[in-house]
């Protein structure tokens, strides 16, 4: 089967082609062949998941390619890379993109570019999968890149609307300023190793450290380069700030860069080039530390939010914070597994918010409420999903969540009590916001009885992906029970190690106690603020105004970099344009052609079109000649 | 449509199945010169024929040609290398003057970049009204001289070539352009003009100074034999170098291009920034640096600075055109930098990387004003502060646009990509072998490119194409693109997407004239 692993990626980008050159018109086809191909690429990575499990753990990786440019000493490759982590990505992308797909159906069903979104679709996670599949830095750089571009394209799918384009540029050019920092790291790579491919770096980086040709902080150095576009692709602080804007796209489209296609690609990738930063611990301390402060970070945001789709935005700026923060302490295996639980439980929790805009065609959460009792499939699915982000037993968010808390914990790196502090903290603050969100939108009264009349629960082929997700949301940490550690036997950096170490559930409970009481601290206060009122949220407001202000403008950071580029960029702009067509133009250009014009004045006296003029000139320049011969 | 395709695929194919590879013996014509002759008969073809037959024929003639530049890239014998279908004619025995046309990997690349766009700009100028007659014979006049320009491996014809390619160009602008046109014109041509008197003096030093006595581009490459001393070419190689330079929009000599741009008519924008402005680049690869190698690496640093300028100062200053044409104008200058900076690595990469842009950068700058035209001709004004939502009237043309501007901004799978990337790579290389770090310093400034080029790119797209449509009867009466409008972007689209999708085949083209050429300079030492 791993000898077919390169038509993922192919199949995707064929459907893609053949949607927009021969299909456009006729919609159920379109969706179709979109659909298909997906499912057969999910059907494609379960049998190499299996393949997978059928060899020895020690030699579980496959790569093969071919070239793409050469030019000596380098060979560019396109090439498949199939191990243990590129499997796990596999499946998540290719399962999430299929329940996306299949929900779009429901969901997109009125839009008049259908075939385009799913050619779309289709596209973006045909990116996604060469992105994850690559055997070498220049083409993970490239899957980047194509991932960028259906974001730009999918954001922006509404055109029409100026909020829409604007959010569409907004996440290309911020994913761009982080894409030139992993230009330069990949350029830096090919540069000093003389070749892109990952095993080779990964060779020549070990040689170079053990025999000391090689300094270790300039590993770190090239590792920090390529951080940068994780930062941006991850939406990492401080290029946080186009995914919560990205909420411009349909909702299908959010879940789908939210869960598995585009946020998720900077935390594959620096597990994947993960030798490369555990070279050095600056470069680990660098990771865990923009993690931990955009986990913290993003969190206290969603406090103050009231978008449905915003709020549930910066809860995943919050968790891909845990997950860079997890790799950065050195939890290579819960930073992936959170990727995996969080893919299932924000999946849901993100079409889950789709369907309830579909029913209300309203996003602000206090126009909404009461919900529960018109849509009962999505108020459980719902309520599955909020439970496993807060990090509940034994929902699925509780086990990669704990598996982190205890990789900072145990970590050695500097002042990890900090982070360690934070993570509980942001853990807190997730269960607090997140059921604040499901108490306002789904229990109460409804606030808006004209269309909370028009409320209805959402067509079968919206339920079905919800059911299916709220199943996995459950089951899915289940593969690291303790004991039984699946998850942490498949997926793993270096030698094995266990981590945590509890031996059975009880003993898990019991170590991780912390967590559980400040998720259950979480809910109880926000049913106190928000189910119960015993508290009202609207007097905080008042009370700390200043501080609500703060985090209800995301601390200000649009506007700052807004006048950033306002003052700087486009202030550069203007005074060099002016140089540009006063100095360069009108001063050198026009300037050396008024002197040109004033020697052919000058010159143009002696064009009197008088023949005796003439006459006298070629006269005296005779005599003159004579003259000269003469003596 | 039927006779269209007709028009296109007869003549393709009569080409293409007419000439072969050297190694099955003589061709039943000169290949090289066909690429010459070809268009310039079919001027005078148009000349005398009824002028509702003018179109047909020039289209005719281009996709002749077309399909002769398909196969010359396809037969090119890889394994051999070096000049190859070389015409040789003693022209002025006693000066060494001789009529020799060669094509190595390198101008290969270019030859087909000429037929690509030859082709694009015949079907672009498929609706020209005023004067159709006289306009397809200078536009073909034009595709005649650049095409020997791209081929003489003779420093005489080579400008004679050049020369007869910007005449035409004066005229195009003058006659058919748009806006301050007559200013534009003149100021184009007499920057251009200037350019070749620089270029004209290096030459004739040259020819001067050097013992071989001849303007045989590959006689004067051997440096053993013409003794050009390293003084002498400290002196000449920059001069040479700005001549060049100013063909290729070098600062502070690239204010002719947004001008004459602005004002050209699409199909002579499209051959003017896709051919007619590598030409500069090309020129310095093929002539500058072999003739007068030790004056390259003894300026090279310093002229990258200017090199970089160009890439980021056209960049920002792009960022506040209020013109749609002006913007696509200083993108181009932007991308020349980028070849001019591949130039001044002096290494295989960014050598490579440079020749790979100038292909790219003529076909992706085509294609770019090909879609400023069409929406041109269809919103009649160029205003960005007027246009804005044309999506919604012509989407196919809008999602070819971004497009367009996808394979500017360098996006993976598109050809641009390509070239930057090697450009980088090779400026990389350049500073860390040490000859001179300045590159290295130099290095993420450069980078910044890629992040200035996709603010003004995505700027241009969201106020011309997305947003709510602002001048309301830019709205049903509208049409999107016609077939005849649509193909030669769509072609252009697709030779962009080769490039992109699998580069090696035209990476490998390339190297086989830059790999030698790197061995007879020897980089920064």
């Amino acid at each position: 089967m791993i000898q077919y692993s390169w038509l993922i990626p192919t199949l995707p980008a064929l459907a893609y082609v053949l949607i927009t050159i021969f299909t456009k018109r006729f919609k159920n086809i379109s969706a179709a062949i979109s659909i298909l191909t997906m499912a057969s690429c999910f059907a494609l990575a379960v049998g190499i998941l299996f393949e997978l499990l059928k060899m020895d753990p020690a030699s579980r990786s496959v790569t093969f390619g071919t070239t793409w440019l050469q030019i000596a000493p380098w060979q560019a490759n396109v090439g498949v890379l199939i191990d243990p982590l590129s499997a796990n990505m596999l499946l998540v992308v290719t399962f999430i993109s299929l329940l996306v797909q299949i929900y779009s159906l429901g969901y997109m069903h009125d839009d008049e570019r259908f075939s385009t979104y799913y050619s779309y679709l289709s596209l973006f996670t045909a990116s996604m999968l060469l992105l994850v599949v690559s055997n070498n830095y220049l083409q993970i750089f490239v899957g980047w890149e194509l991932v960028g571009l259906c974001s730009y394209l999918l954001i922006g799918f509404w055109y029409f609307k100026p909020e829409a384009a604007n959010a569409a540029k907004k996440a290309f050019v911020v994913n761009r300023i982080g894409d030139m920092g992993f230009l330069m790291g990949v350029v830096t790579i090919g540069m000093v190793f003389q070749t892109f491919d990952f095993a080779q770096v990964k060779d020549l980086v070990a040689q170079g450290l053990a025999n000391h040709t090689l300094a270790s902080g300039y590993v770190a150095g090239i590792a920090i380069l390529l951080f940068c576009g994780a930062v941006g692709k991850s939406a990492q602080f401080p290029l946080h700030v186009w995914l919560p804007d990205a909420m411009e796209g349909p909702t299908p489209v959010s879940a789908l860069i939210h869960a598995a296609t585009m946020v998720a690609a900077g935390v594959f990738m620096v597990a994947r080039t993960y030798n490369l930063f555990s070279a050095d611990p600056l470069s680990m301390t660098v990771v865990a530390y923009i993690g931990g402060f955009t986990a913290i970070f993003a969190a206290s945001i969603a406090l103050a939010q009231d978008d449905i789709k915003r709020i549930l935005a910066y809860s995943t700026l919050s968790q891909l914070g845990y997950m860079i923060m997890s790799l950065g302490v050195g939890g290579y295996t819960s930073g992936m597994f959170h990727l995996t639980t969080h893919a299932c439980f924000k999946a849901l929790l993100f079409l889950g918010s789709g369907s309830v805009i579909h029913a209300l065609h309203e996003q602000d959460i206090w126009k909404m409420g009461g919900l529960s009792k018109k849509m009962k499939i999505t108020t459980i699915t719902f309520a599955i999903g909020t439970l496993a982000i807060a990090g509940i037993p034994p929902f699925a968010g509780f086990f990669s969540k704990d598996a982190i808390l205890d990789a900072v914990k145990d970590s050695t790196i500097w002042h990890h009590e900090i982070l360690y502090y934070a993570a509980v903290f942001t853990a807190f603050l997730t269960a607090f916001y997140m059921f604040r969100l499901f108490f306002v939108v789904f229990t109460g009264e409804a606030r808006d009885h004209h269309s909370f009349d028009h409320a209805h629960e959402s067509p079968f082929t919206m339920c079905l992906p919800l059911v299916l997700l709220a199943g996995l949301s459950i089951c899915v940490g289940w593969l690291n029970w303790p004991g039984v550690d699946a998850y942490s036997k498949f997926v793993y950096y270096g030698d094995l190690h266990l981590e945590g170490g509890a031996s059975n559930f009880v003993q898990l409970l019991t170590q991780s106690w912390l967590s559980i009481v400040v998720a259950v601290a979480g809910i109880t206060l926000s049913a106190m603020f928000y189910y119960w009122r015993i508290f009202s949220a609207e007097k905080m407001a008042v009370t700390f105004r200043p501080i609500y202000l703060l985090l209800k403008n995301k601390y200000y950071f649009d506007e700052f970099y807004g006048w950033i580029v306002k003052t700087f960029l486009f202030g550069l702009a203007t005074i060099l344009k002016w140089f540009d067509d006063e100095v360069v133009d009108d001063g050198m250009v026009d300037g050396s052609g008024w002197v040109a014009r004033k020697m052919g004045g000058l010159l143009s006296l002696t064009q009197t079109g008088y023949v005796q003029n003439y006459a006298l000139v070629v006269f005296g320049a005779v005599a003159v000649i004579f003259l000269l011969v003469s003596f | 449509m039927f006779s269209v395709l007709a028009t296109i695929l007869v003549p393709f194919a009569v080409s293409f199945c007419l000439f072969h590879s050297v190694a099955q013996g003589p061709n039943l014509l000169p290949v090289l010169s066909t690429f010459i002759l070809a268009p310039f008969l079919a001027a005078l073809l148009v000349m005398i024929a009824p002028e509702k037959f003018a179109r047909w024929i020039s289209l005719g003639a281009a996709s002749f040609v077309l399909g002769l530049g398909v196969k010359l890239f396809l037969c090119y014998q890889t394994a051999v290398s070096g000049f190859q279908f070389v015409e040789e004619i003693p022209w002025l025995k006693n000066l060494g003057i001789s009529y020799i046309l060669g094509v190595d990997g390198m101008s290969t690349l270019m030859v087909l970049l000429v037929t690509c766009v030859y082709f694009a700009g015949a079907l672009i100028s498929w609706n020209i009204s005023l004067r159709r007659k006289e306009y397809f014979v200078l536009f073909s006049l034009l595709v005649s001289g650049v095409a020997g320009a791209y081929e003489s491996l003779d420093l005489f014809f080579f400008f004679l070539f050049y020369e007869f390619a910007v005449l035409p160009m004066y005229l195009l602008v003058g006659i058919w352009g748009t806006g301050r046109k007559e200013y534009a014109a003149m100021k184009l041509t007499v920057y251009l003009l200037a350019g070749s008197a620089f270029m004209l003096v290096g030459f004739l030093a040259i020819y001067f100074t050097s013992n071989v006595h001849t303007f045989d581009i590959r006689a004067l490459s051997d440096l053993s034999a013409t003794g050009l001393s390293v003084s002498f070419q400290n002196t000449w190689f920059p001069l040479l170098f700005v001549g060049f330079g100013v063909i290729s929009a070098l600062f502070p000599f690239h204010t002719w291009s947004p001008d004459g741009y602005g004002s050209a008519p699409t199909a002579a924008s499209m051959l003017h920034a896709g051919v007619l402005k590598s030409l500069g680049g090309y020129s310095i690869i093929r002539v500058a640096l072999p003739l007068m190698p030790d004056g390259a690496k003894h300026w090279l640093p310093y002229l990258a600075i200017l090199a970089l300028i160009n890439m980021l100062y056209a960049a920002i200053v792009a960022l506040k055109q209020t013109d749609f044409k002006y913007v696509i104008a200083y993108s181009s200058v932007s991308h020349c930098g980028t070849i001019l900076f591949g130039i001044c690595t002096l290494e295989a990469a960014g050598l490579n990387g440079a020749v790979i842009q100038t292909f790219s950068h003529g076909i992706v700058a085509a294609m770019t004003f090909a879609l400023v035209g069409t929406v041109y001709g269809k919103a009649h004004t160029r205003e960005l502060a007027k246009l804005g939502g044309l999506s919604k009237c012509m989407p196919v043309l809008g999602a070819l646009f971004v497009a367009a501007a996808m394979a500017n901004v360098g996006l993976p799978g598109l050809s641009g990509f390509v070239g930057e990337f090697l450009v980088f790579l090779g400026s990389y290389q350049s500073g860390f072998r040490g000859g001179f770090s300045i590159f290295q310093a130099l290095f993420p400034i450069g980078v910044l490119a890629i992040v200035l080029t996709a603010i003004y790119y995505l700027r241009l797209v969201q106020m011309v194409f997305f947003g709510p449509v602002k001048d309301p009867h830019l709205n049903e009466e509208v049409k999107d693109g016609s077939f005849i409008e649509i193909l030669p972007i769509a072609f252009l689209l697709i030779v962009s997407l080769l490039v992109g999708l699998y580069p090696k085949p035209f990476v490998d083209m390339s190297n086989l004239s830059i790999a030698p050429l790197i061995d007879h300079i020897g980089g920064f030492k």
